[in-house]
């Protein structure tokens, strides 16, 4: 019995959240960065955003010992860098931290790696200058440990502060750019449009940025990205493979349909319709009268958001299996229409000839609760010989049930099944019901109707 | 440094009564001239004219003042060397001592005792020849010092009580210019001795795998680097050389020609760099110049050669001039330093001063003199003895600001030149050193101390006495002001080494 109901959320609100974009993907490899060197390629990752996979890439030059390949990397890499396969090179690992990877060819080529397949190419050549010495700067003036080759790390115990930290005019610090104003910005930034790196419900327009970015600033044609410390390195190429979404405010279902999403505290891609299948059981003499509460079902079932969601409830009858038992009332039964066999039997043998004609009589009755009846009316009224006697028949008494135990009904209109306590009652199919109701009623019992496996 | 003669000779000793003339050692008569020198008043000296009046006598006599009472050339040399001759006469037990010197067997007394010995003894004719004079004899007198002129037995006498005669080693040390006997005391040679000695060991090293020993400058002029071992070379000294009784240790090696002093300057520089070291290539050539050029390893005239004054270490002087191995062993480091520390000069306020006027000027612009308490200049080679180091001159502007100068020398390994110490401490410069800073710090500061208990601190690229390329006039390093708190690392603190 198939009951349908259909809901449309397409016109529901959605309050705040965000479509997520898909922008051209950055024209740049870590293959183009390691195919430009000739002379050098010192790499600055202590996050470790790169390092590793620019090093694998990179073998060709780790192993050409007229091309310097330097890495200033964390003290943790630099233990790892022989169970990394990395034997050859120049590494030496700082505690000053970098925020983004930041690669230099050749001294004069620097590239800033959000991560392997966000790469920027850094076009002035001042700021590559600049960036140059700084990471120089940490190499010499700020490491502690050393690797050179396949060495152990050995500890860089001496203070050398002659390469000094470059006079910087492309980089800015955050003091600097805490004065000026921009359209973009990081939470730290007081911007119009604020930049996030995961999605969250924020009280302004807000656009989705590379996870990998903590805090950048910017219009639309030149941003700053945070490099290291307090330092911000401007950026005025295509960044826009950085971008991964925008914000939205009460959006219709309707135009979220089929696009990636957040909102709810969840990524999603909402489905523009959603059937559900439901099977629901119900009494054999009352599912196709039952009437499904979709609403309750839309609560239980429906987790995410749809365009439309349709639930298809098949109604069908419940069926016996094998978590329902036979009632107990059959082995009861059986039980007592041996005892009372049996006391008959013993009676039998104490009476005289007229008794034992009613006894044969009481034996005949089919049914057990008539049986039953006379059985104990004998017991009752007769009386034997002498003490003797008396004393056997004292092993005979009246036998006292509840009949409603062991009332079951024939076996061709069906059967008793319990389940915690329950009693079913279980046909072959509908057309008994009218009579397996009827014998409940007339035997005063209450049963669920349900259908039999058979 | 050392190199003697070992033999074997025979030791004598004879009694007799003889007389002798002897140099003896005056101390007392070296006094009194230095007194006459520094022109104090013998009569107040002795608080008598007579008693003056007498040893001027004495002293005019022996020609060491003239008439007018000031010191003759001959007492100017007595107070060098204050020996006086002397003759006395009497029985003595005298050692002498017969020593093979190559085909030749020289004799010398070496001991003199106004003992005699009770031994029973052979009275046979004193006949010694070959005699050397000057050497110092042993007495048995304490606090005596004399050196053996002349023998005679008195008239009449022609032999002696002669002893027993014994083999001993005797040693000649040709650098202190000593002699022992059976590992006795060491007593002087004399110039006779030595100087045959010498000649002895300047024909005996004639014939050695290594090189040429000049024994007057103590210096083996080497033929090729290969020769030596590593340790050899990078200390500069031959270890150990022997040949027929001339025993050499630890001398020093040189080197004459500039083309293997090129090679030695990259050999040198290879042992350093090995050793876990770090260096720009400016700093190698400055290490060069005041570590290597300053020693004695390369004669003056390679010292003063075009090719060693202008001389650059580079990444193709490394591979032209050390084996393949060696080279291949630092290849990749010299790559790094090649490409990553190739420092520069940084372009503030100090990279356009002309000279060290114009450096002091822009300090006391902020620093003025009054401000600061002590001036602490950590420096590495203040005194190297070579025509780059300006140091005087640099310390003559400072002073001219700062009153209290102390120049702090690291530690690193150099020959100085004492003229510029002194020069220096002249002007009222304080000069201590602590090597510990040179372990911790690789660069070189100038500390101010301020009169508030702060401190300001400037880094300085290159050596503060050698800051001006002398034919540009323009600066080699940098000056750069730095957080006080970029002196520390690991609970060292350079404030703290200084004032040590």
């Amino acid at each position: 019995m198939l009951k349908t109901h259909e809901f449309n959320n397409l016109n529901n609100i959605v309050n705040y959240g965000f479509i997520y974009e898909q922008h051209a993907n950055c024209s740049i490899t870590l293959e183009d960065i390691i195919s430009n060197v000739s002379t050098s390629l010192l790499i600055y990752d202590t996050k470790g955003a790169v390092f590793l996979e620019l090093a694998s890439k990179a073998k060709k030059i780790i192993n050409n010992h007229n091309t310097v390949f330097a890495g200033l990397i964390s003290h943790t890499m630099i233990k790892d860098l022989k169970s990394n396969g990395i034997v050859s090179g120049f590494y030496r690992s700082t505690s000053s931290n970098s925020n983004i990877a930041i690669a230099i060819a050749d001294k004069i080529n620097a590239y800033l790696i959000i991560d392997t397949k966000s790469i920027i190419k850094v076009s002035s050549k001042k700021l590559s200058f600049e960036l140059f010495n700084y990471v120089n700067h940490l190499l010499w003036s700020r490491a502690e440990f050393e690797v050179l080759n396949n060495s152990v790390p050995k500890k860089i115990t001496e203070i050398r502060l002659s390469v000094v930290v470059p006079t910087f005019e492309s980089v800015r610090t955050k003091s600097e750019l805490l004065n000026e104003s921009y359209k973009y910005g990081t939470q730290d930034f007081d911007a119009n449009h604020v930049l996030l790196t995961k999605p969250k419900v924020v009280d302004q327009k807000a656009l989705l940025i590379n996870s990998n970015i903590d805090s950048m600033i910017g219009n639309e044609n030149q941003y700053y990205i945070r490099v290291f410390d307090e330092y911000y390195a401007p950026v005025n190429q295509d960044i826009s493979f950085l971008f991964k979404g925008s914000s939205f405010i009460n959006e219709k279902v309707q135009t979220l349909v089929n696009k990636r999403s957040w909102f709810d505290e969840k990524d999603r891609t909402i489905e523009s319709e959603k059937v559900f299948e439901v099977v629901e059981m119900q009494p054999l003499d009352s599912y196709k009268q039952y009437e499904p509460d979709f609403e309750a079902l839309y609560k239980q079932l429906v987790k995410d958001n749809y365009g439309k969601v349709r639930i298809n409830v098949n109604v069908k009858p419940i069926m016996i299996d094998s978590t329902y038992q036979i009632s107990p009332k059959y082995a009861k039964r059986t039980k007592i229409e041996a005892f009372v066999e049996e006391s008959l039997n013993k009676l039998q043998k104490l009476a005289d000839e007229n008794s034992k004609k009613t006894i044969n009589n009481i034996k005949t009755i089919k049914w057990v609760a008539e049986k039953i009846q006379k059985h104990n009316e004998f017991v009752a009224t007769n009386e034997f010989g002498d003490d003797t006697l008396k004393n056997k028949k004292s092993s005979i008494s009246k036998i006292n049930i509840n009949i409603e135990d062991i009332t079951i009904p024939q076996e061709l209109l069906g059967k008793l099944y319990i389940k915690k306590n329950q009693q079913y009652f279980a046909l072959k199919d509908e057309t008994r019901l009218a009579e397996a109701k009827q014998w409940l009623k007339e035997n005063n019992q209450d049963a669920i109707m349900v259908l039999d496996y058979e | 440094m050392n190199i003697s003669y070992r033999v074997n000779g025979m030791l004598n000793n004879f009694e007799s009564k003889v007389d002798l003339k002897l140099n003896r050692h005056r101390n007392d008569f070296k006094s009194l001239l230095l007194e006459i020198e520094s022109g104090n008043n013998l009569e107040q000296i002795f608080g008598s004219i007579a008693l003056a009046n007498s040893l001027r006598k004495i002293l005019k006599n022996k020609g060491v003042i003239d008439a007018s009472n000031k010191l003759t050339k001959s007492g100017k040399d007595f107070i060098v060397s204050p020996l006086l001759e002397e003759v006395e006469s009497g029985t003595y037990s005298i050692d002498y001592v017969s020593m093979p010197i190559g085909k030749e067997t020289v004799n010398f007394f070496s001991a003199i005792r106004r003992t005699i010995s009770n031994e029973k003894r052979n009275f046979s004719t004193w006949n010694i020849s070959n005699i050397i004079s000057d050497n110092q004899m042993f007495t048995d007198r304490k606090d005596e010092c004399v050196f053996y002129k002349e023998l005679t037995l008195p008239k009449q006498l022609n032999s002696v009580f002669q002893g027993q005669e014994k083999t001993v080693e005797i040693n000649i040390d040709l650098l202190e210019k000593k002699y022992n006997v059976e590992k006795g005391s060491w007593l002087l040679t004399g110039e006779e001795l030595y100087h045959k000695v010498l000649t002895y060991a300047d024909e005996a090293l004639k014939n050695n795998p290594y090189g040429r020993f000049d024994l007057f400058n103590n210096l083996l002029y080497i033929e090729t680097l290969k020769d030596f071992s590593d340790k050899e070379l990078v200390s500069g000294h031959l270890e150990e050389y022997s040949t027929e009784g001339i025993v050499i240790n630890s001398y020093p090696l040189c080197i004459d020609k500039v083309a293997m002093a090129k090679k030695y300057a990259y050999l040198y520089m290879y042992y350093r760099l090995n050793e876990d070291a770090t260096y720009s290539f400016k700093e190698m050539d400055e290490i060069l110049q005041n570590e290597v050029l300053t020693k004695n390893i390369f004669t003056d005239s390679v010292k003063s050669s075009k090719t060693m004054l202008e001389f650059q270490y580079d990444y193709n002087g490394f591979k032209d001039n050390l084996d393949t191995e060696k080279f291949n062993n630092l290849a990749y480091k010299l790559r790094v330093l090649e490409e990553f520390l190739d420092l520069k000069v940084v372009d503030n306020e100090f990279s356009k001063a002309k000279n060290y006027k114009e450096i002091v000027t822009k300090f006391s612009t902020s620093l003025s003199g009054s401000t600061v308490n002590e001036l602490y200049m950590i420096m590495g080679y203040p005194f190297a003895k070579n025509s780059k180091t300006k140091t005087t001159e640099m310390i003559q502007e400072f002073t001219k600001v700062y009153q209290n100068i102390t120049i702090v020398k690291k530690g690193n390994e150099h020959i100085e030149n004492q003229n510029i110490e002194k020069e220096v401490r002249s002007l009222g410069v304080k000069v201590r050193e602590n090597k510990n800073i040179k372990k911790a710090f690789h660069d070189r500061y100038l500390v101010f101390e301020l009169k508030n208990k702060t401190y300001e601190i400037y880094l300085i690229t290159c050596e503060i006495g050698q800051f001006f390329n002398p034919s540009t006039n323009q600066p080699l390093g940098s000056i750069i002001k730095i957080n006080p708190s970029e002196i520390s690392k690991d609970k060292v603190n350079l404030i703290h080494l200084v004032k040590e």
